[in-house]
């Protein structure tokens, strides 16, 4: 570890999380020819949700190996699953639904899932917008409680998986299976630590 | 006293060309093309082609038994154009729910390539006379087959134009003689998790099991299918032998069927047992009746574009209300979706 700089640059990591994109072109998938839009939606939403994933491993992992270049990469992941989310919106509102105002209202209406799936996503948007050091440092304390919201997000977004899902939980138990553990890791050090606090 | 029924699905003594005309089809199409030969020299094969075809047959695999291509060949060919266009067959045989093969859309076309339907058998039995095992041949050999170009809706709200090739069920029915304690009729599709890779996770209640009532089964417009466009089912459409059951989702018309059983209680129906809140028995394809979760006023006609979902309302019985509507008629369809 003593050889490994102290961080490592964003940009390689902005790129590699841009190559989904070209999934459809890259592998011809049939589906993205034949319904693009449910394609698309479904798509930027795994995309989104694996992303999310690997931004919240990113603390763990720093903690794990004590290199600190994990963190910075956070912020690029973060940006990047926004990103995803924000597509994943679009695809359903502009390529599902034609941007029909009218038929969003009374789809969203008799779909519950998509409340929580807009709710995350209105709750990812502040973090976006202050996801910029000068943001970081001119929030303080607050940033760091302001960004916690992402644990919501989380439960929103496998929420809002499992309840649009045709059956059970197929396709939708790997990653919350990996967003539960992400998120044990993070109560279980919370615990360890009040009770070092109180041995102390 | 004279009873007429009309079978919208044959065509009107009106809409058939007279034998005489037929024949000279071809002449007349040779001049048009020399008249226009200066001006237009391809069009004369295509003008062919769309004047004695709805759709476009696709190939058939290499391998098909020789009874089963015979029959193919004999079939009674749709001659009419459909009011709405025919699905191409690399959408309908690309675009599959069949989780017997995987649950995404592409997995049945990729998991299903090589699924091995020869020999099939179908056990008939419950109540009816003639209960046996009978091999595919058997039960085709009786019947000529036809061309049904059927609207499909799914109850995911996209939908197709398919046409499929094969017999009404009615005349299945007629032949094993149903008991007079017959009130319903059961599928079962093949389980078989080394054939079938999806049915190594328990993603559905394995094996599929779909039913209808014995007057859904009687009715003309209910289909054994054993191809489409023109040639034998592609495994992913549920080869070799399947149910159409157009005015009805299409979780109703199973596919690959190894038994048909004849019943006196309603059979208990995969999607059904799963969620009874969200997938009836009946299952009759309503605009006024939403899936819990979504609007079934409208449906997504595939293939869609990047720039057009291609919506367009859904029709109360999928459109064929004037053929079945009678069947429910004392019924609340709230109550019974």
């Amino acid at each position: 570890m003593s050889r490994m700089p102290a961080t490592l640059p964003g940009w390689p990591v902005a790129l590699l999380g841009l190559l989904p994109l070209g999934w459809p072109v890259l592998t011809g998938a049939p589906a993205f020819q034949i319904d693009p839009a449910r394609a698309w939606v479904h798509h930027t939403g795994e995309v989104a949700t694996w992303l999310l994933i690997a931004t919240l491993a990113m603390s763990p992992l720093q903690r794990l190996t004590g290199w600190a270049g994990w963190i910075r990469w956070r912020r690029v992941l973060g940006l990047l699953m926004f990103f995803y989310v924000t597509l994943h919106l679009l695809a359903f509102a502009g390529l599902w639904q034609g941007f029909d105002l009218e038929q969003l209202t009374v789809e969203t209406g008799k779909r519950p899932y998509l409340w929580l799936g807009l709710t995350a996503w209105l709750l990812l948007l502040p973090l976006a917008l202050t996801s910029t050091r000068a943001a970081q440092r001119r929030l303080g304390v607050r940033w760091k409680r302001l960004h916690q919201a992402v644990y919501a997000v989380t439960l929103l977004a496998v929420w809002h998986q499992a309840w649009a899902n045709k059956v059970g939980l197929a396709g939708v138990w790997l990653p919350a299976l990996c967003l539960s553990f992400l998120l044990a890791w993070r109560l279980w050090r919370r615990a360890s630590r009040k009770k070092a606090a109180v041995t102390r | 006293m004279l009873i007429r029924h009309t079978d919208s699905s044959q065509p009107k003594p009106s809409e058939i060309t007279p034998e005489g005309v037929y024949h000279e089809r071809r002449r007349w199409l040779r001049q048009c093309g020399v008249a226009g030969l200066g001006l237009v020299p391809g069009m004369l094969p295509a003008a062919e082609a769309t004047a004695t075809a709805p759709y476009a047959a696709a190939p058939d695999r290499a391998d098909v038994p020789a009874f089963l291509a015979q029959s193919l060949r004999q079939r009674q060919r749709a001659t009419r154009m459909f009011s709405e266009s025919v699905t191409p067959y690399a959408v309908a045989s690309g675009y599959n729910n069949f989780y017997e093969f995987g649950m995404n859309k592409s997995d049945p076309a990729e998991y299903a390539r090589g699924f091995r339907v020869e020999p099939w058998r179908v056990r008939v039995d419950g109540e009816c006379a003639a209960p046996a095992d009978y091999t595919l041949e058997d039960l085709l050999k009786p019947h000529a087959l036809q061309d049904r170009i059927y609207r499909f809706r799914c109850v995911e709200a996209w939908s197709m134009v398919i046409p499929w090739v094969g017999f009404p069920l009615a005349d299945l029915i007629r032949r094993v003689r149903p008991t007079s304690k017959a009130r319903y009729v059961e599928f079962t599709t093949l389980h078989d998790p080394e054939r079938m890779p999806g049915q190594r996770q328990d993603s559905l209640d394995w094996p599929y099991v779909e039913g209808l009532r014995l007057d859904e089964a009687l009715h003309p417009l209910t289909l054994m299918a054993v191809g489409m466009h023109g040639r034998s089912l592609p495994p992913q459409n549920g080869a070799p032998f399947r149910l159409i059951v157009p005015w009805k989702y299409g979780f109703k018309s199973i596919k690959s069927i190894v038994r048909i059983r004849f019943t006196e209680q309603q059979p208990g129906t995969t999607w059904n047992r799963m969620a009874s809140d969200e997938y009836g028995f009946y299952a009759n394809v309503n605009p006024a009746v939403d899936h819990p979760r979504w609007s079934q006023a409208r449906e997504r006609r595939l293939p869609t574009t990047f720039f057009s979902p291609n919506w367009r309302p859904t029709l109360p019985f999928n459109g064929y209300a004037r053929d079945v509507a009678s069947l429910y008629r004392q019924m609340d369809l709230r109550r019974y979706f």
